[in-house]
């Protein structure tokens, strides 16, 4: 009943006409910038963060959301239509997404992307719901030993998920963490790495550093190698959206399994939404009657990831909520909005912000709604969006980065410190070296430093409470095991399991 | 890319040494039955310079050795930060609201060889724009230039 009665209070929030503004703007927002290759979620909440210092939390965040999952939804339609992936997590689309569009099906291909993705979101709101609080009240056992072992294995698991080289993601994730130590001391106060310059006292913002390193640096990046592709225009009739009942058989247990993966890899720490469309492509062809069809424009290699990206999307707000540890680089970027707001995420939030919590939830299902009669009836004036010159956008992402950077203090300084980010984030691009690990090391390089000394000062200086304490026993252990996985998978591989092709070059 | 890519590896391998000898030397390792400010700085150190190390080694033993991280196209960013950069510098001249536009117009110019009529109506509009949004709606201090705006 609990439940019901916090489900109808979210509602009563998410529907007053500011929360209802506010989604619907996300939302279409995140389908515009899904449609938009070299821009993706993270890049646009980072940019549009400063500007929410004056809005109300909840609205803001049902904002943030709206854009995370509308990305997830927009990504598909540049996939479909020109085979280039609007979203790293629609990649897996494009295969067979492509194929129909070749095949005059275009239309059918959009509309079971969206459809999945509102079933799938559906059925992950649903279990969100139920999970969250659970989590949440799980969490309350937690102290400074346990989350310390949780952000580790967050780390760690990158090294898993993230793909590329392990040791180019620890080298990241470790430099993400050395720019949080930037600054004073937050114990003893003593300046570290601030080198007289009395603008580093302060730290360094991350919205300064995610500016840089989503919005300069992707510019730098797309400006270099433009995403091409042959737009299929001549097949979008609206009656071409509509399914036929085949298509319908062939895709409907596809988006349920795709739901239920996307569900839990979204809970993992570093999960992403990425990883979630990919297994679920992977997996949706190992059920398959026909998995020689897929790749041809089978319907179900569109409806298991798009469904799967979705539905992780929406449940990787479950870690960022209950616990307060980001599982991507959208929600780091969304913590990093719930710091400058002055709401602590974490299992407290459940009690202490139920109106933020609920009213987030609500707005899921009402997004979710609004997507979907965005993506069968509007596609033709989003993929109007796909004929704007990267020349003209270039310069309105590069603003709303100086502005951004600037309004976190007021300062020019700032606005350089970005552009050096900026550099940065170019210059790790080019060479794989991911940035994802980086920023989420930056977001949480605090707890981790005051994890680890309030856990130590807790046992008067002994080690011990990060083995004695079974929940920061599991945790670390499952890092231990992340982090020597590339060296077991290549031991197994020289034992002759495993058909995984590992070699040395790959570290 | 092969030649960047160990540059880079050992700029970290660089950074991590320092990192170390900074913690090491200026900040104290251990407080009151707690870690002091240098603990954390000194293992990263050494952890992102034992990182490092395989970086470098993968890098030189690796047999193909082709890319290269300057290519033709590079220009197009170099031209873009150029821009940036130059726009940064005048933004005490124009102030914060006219000087950022100038990147609209100088992007478009620049990456698309837009007429120069087109380009000065987009410069004009994004200030306008900037000024009521950021400046006006959102409260956003922002700098005035010599010549206001």
């Amino acid at each position: 009943m609990d439940l019901l009665h916090n489900l109808y209070t979210g509602f009563a929030i998410a529907l007053t006409w500011q929360n209802l503004l506010f989604c619907t703007a996300g939302v279409v927002f995140g389908q515009m910038i899904g449609v938009l290759p070299g821009i993706g979620a993270p890049t646009a909440i980072a940019l549009l963060l400063p500007l929410t210092f004056s809005i109300n939390p909840t609205s803001a965040i049902i904002m943030f959301a709206g854009i995370y999952y509308g990305v997830a939804y927009g990504g598909t339609i540049t996939s479909v239509l020109i085979n280039v992936p609007g979203e790293s997590s629609s990649v897996m689309t494009c295969i067979d997404g492509y194929a129909m569009a070749q095949k005059g099906r275009a239309g059918a291909a959009l509309s079971i992307a969206a459809i999945g993705s509102f079933i799938a979101g559906t059925i992950s709101i649903v279990l969100l719901m139920s999970f969250a609080p659970m989590l949440a009240r799980f969490a309350l056992r937690f102290g400074p030993a346990e989350y310390f072992g949780l952000a580790v294995m967050a780390f760690s698991l990158l090294t898993v998920f993230g793909g590329g080289s392990p040791f180019k993601i620890i080298l990241s994730t470790i430099a993400g963490i050395l720019i949080s130590t930037v600054g004073m001391d937050g114990v003893s106060g003593m300046p570290r790495f601030t080198f007289g310059i009395p603008h580093l006292l302060g730290g360094i913002d991350f919205i300064i550093v995610i500016c840089g390193i989503f919005g300069l640096a992707e510019v730098f990046n797309s400006i270099e190698e433009p995403e091409g592709g042959v737009l299929i225009r001549d097949k979008l009739k609206l009656s071409d959206v509509f399914l036929t009942w085949q298509e319908w058989v062939d895709s409907r247990w596809a988006i349920v399994r795709a739901g239920a993966i996307g569900f839990l890899i979204g809970l993992v720490p570093a999960g992403g939404i990425t990883t979630a469309s990919f297994l679920a492509y992977i997996v949706e062809k190992k059920v398959s009657k026909h998995p020689e069809t897929f790749g041809t424009g089978d319907i179900a290699g569109v409806a298991a990831p798009e469904s799967a990206n979705n539905a992780a999307s929406i449940s990787g707000f479950a870690p960022l909520l209950a616990l307060g540890v980001p599982g991507s680089a959208t929600t780091a970027v969304m913590l990093a909005g719930f710091m400058m707001w002055g709401i602590r995420p974490g299992p407290l939030l459940f009690t202490n912000n139920p109106d933020l919590v609920w009213g987030l939830i609500a707005s899921m299902y009402i997004g979710n709604v609004i997507l979907l009669l965005i993506n069968i009836f509007l596609i033709p004036l989003f993929v109007i969006m796909l004929r704007i010159p990267y020349s003209i956008m270039m310069g309105f992402i590069i603003i709303f980065a100086s502005i951004g950077a600037f309004s976190v203090n007021n300062s020019m300084f700032d606005v350089w410190m970005m552009l050096g980010f900026g550099l940065l984030g170019y210059a790790m691009k080019k060479l794989h070296y991911p940035v994802v690990p980086l920023i989420l090391a930056m977001v949480l390089g605090r707890l981790v430093e005051n994890s680890l000394r309030q856990a130590l000062i807790l046992s008067a200086g002994s080690f011990d409470i990060f083995y004695s304490r079974p929940i920061t026993a599991l945790f670390l252990t499952i890092a231990l095991l992340a982090y020597c996985s590339p060296l077991i998978r290549m031991a197994l591989k020289k034992a002759g399991y495993g058909k995984a092709d590992m070699k040395l070059e790959s570290l | 890319m092969w030649y960047a890519n160990i540059i880079a590896a050992v700029a970290f391998f660089l950074l991590g040494i320092a990192t170390v000898l900074f913690a090491w030397l200026d900040l104290p390792y251990t407080a009151d039955f707690s870690p002091g400010p240098g603990f954390l700085p000194l293992w990263l150190g050494i952890g992102m310079t034992l990182s490092a190390v395989p970086v470098i080694v993968v890098g030189l033993r690796k047999a193909d050795r082709s890319g290269a991280f300057f290519k033709p196209e590079t220009v197009r960013s170099v031209k873009v930060l150029m821009l940036v950069v130059a726009v940064f510098l005048l933004l005490p001249v124009f102030g914060f609201s006219a000087g950022l536009a100038l990147i609209t117009g100088g992007g478009m110019r620049l990456m698309g060889n837009h007429g120069w009529g087109f380009c000065a109506a987009i410069v004009v509009v994004t200030a306008v724009c900037i000024h009521y949004l950021f400046g006006q709606w959102l409260s956003i201090p922002l700098p005035e230039g010599l010549i206001g705006w």
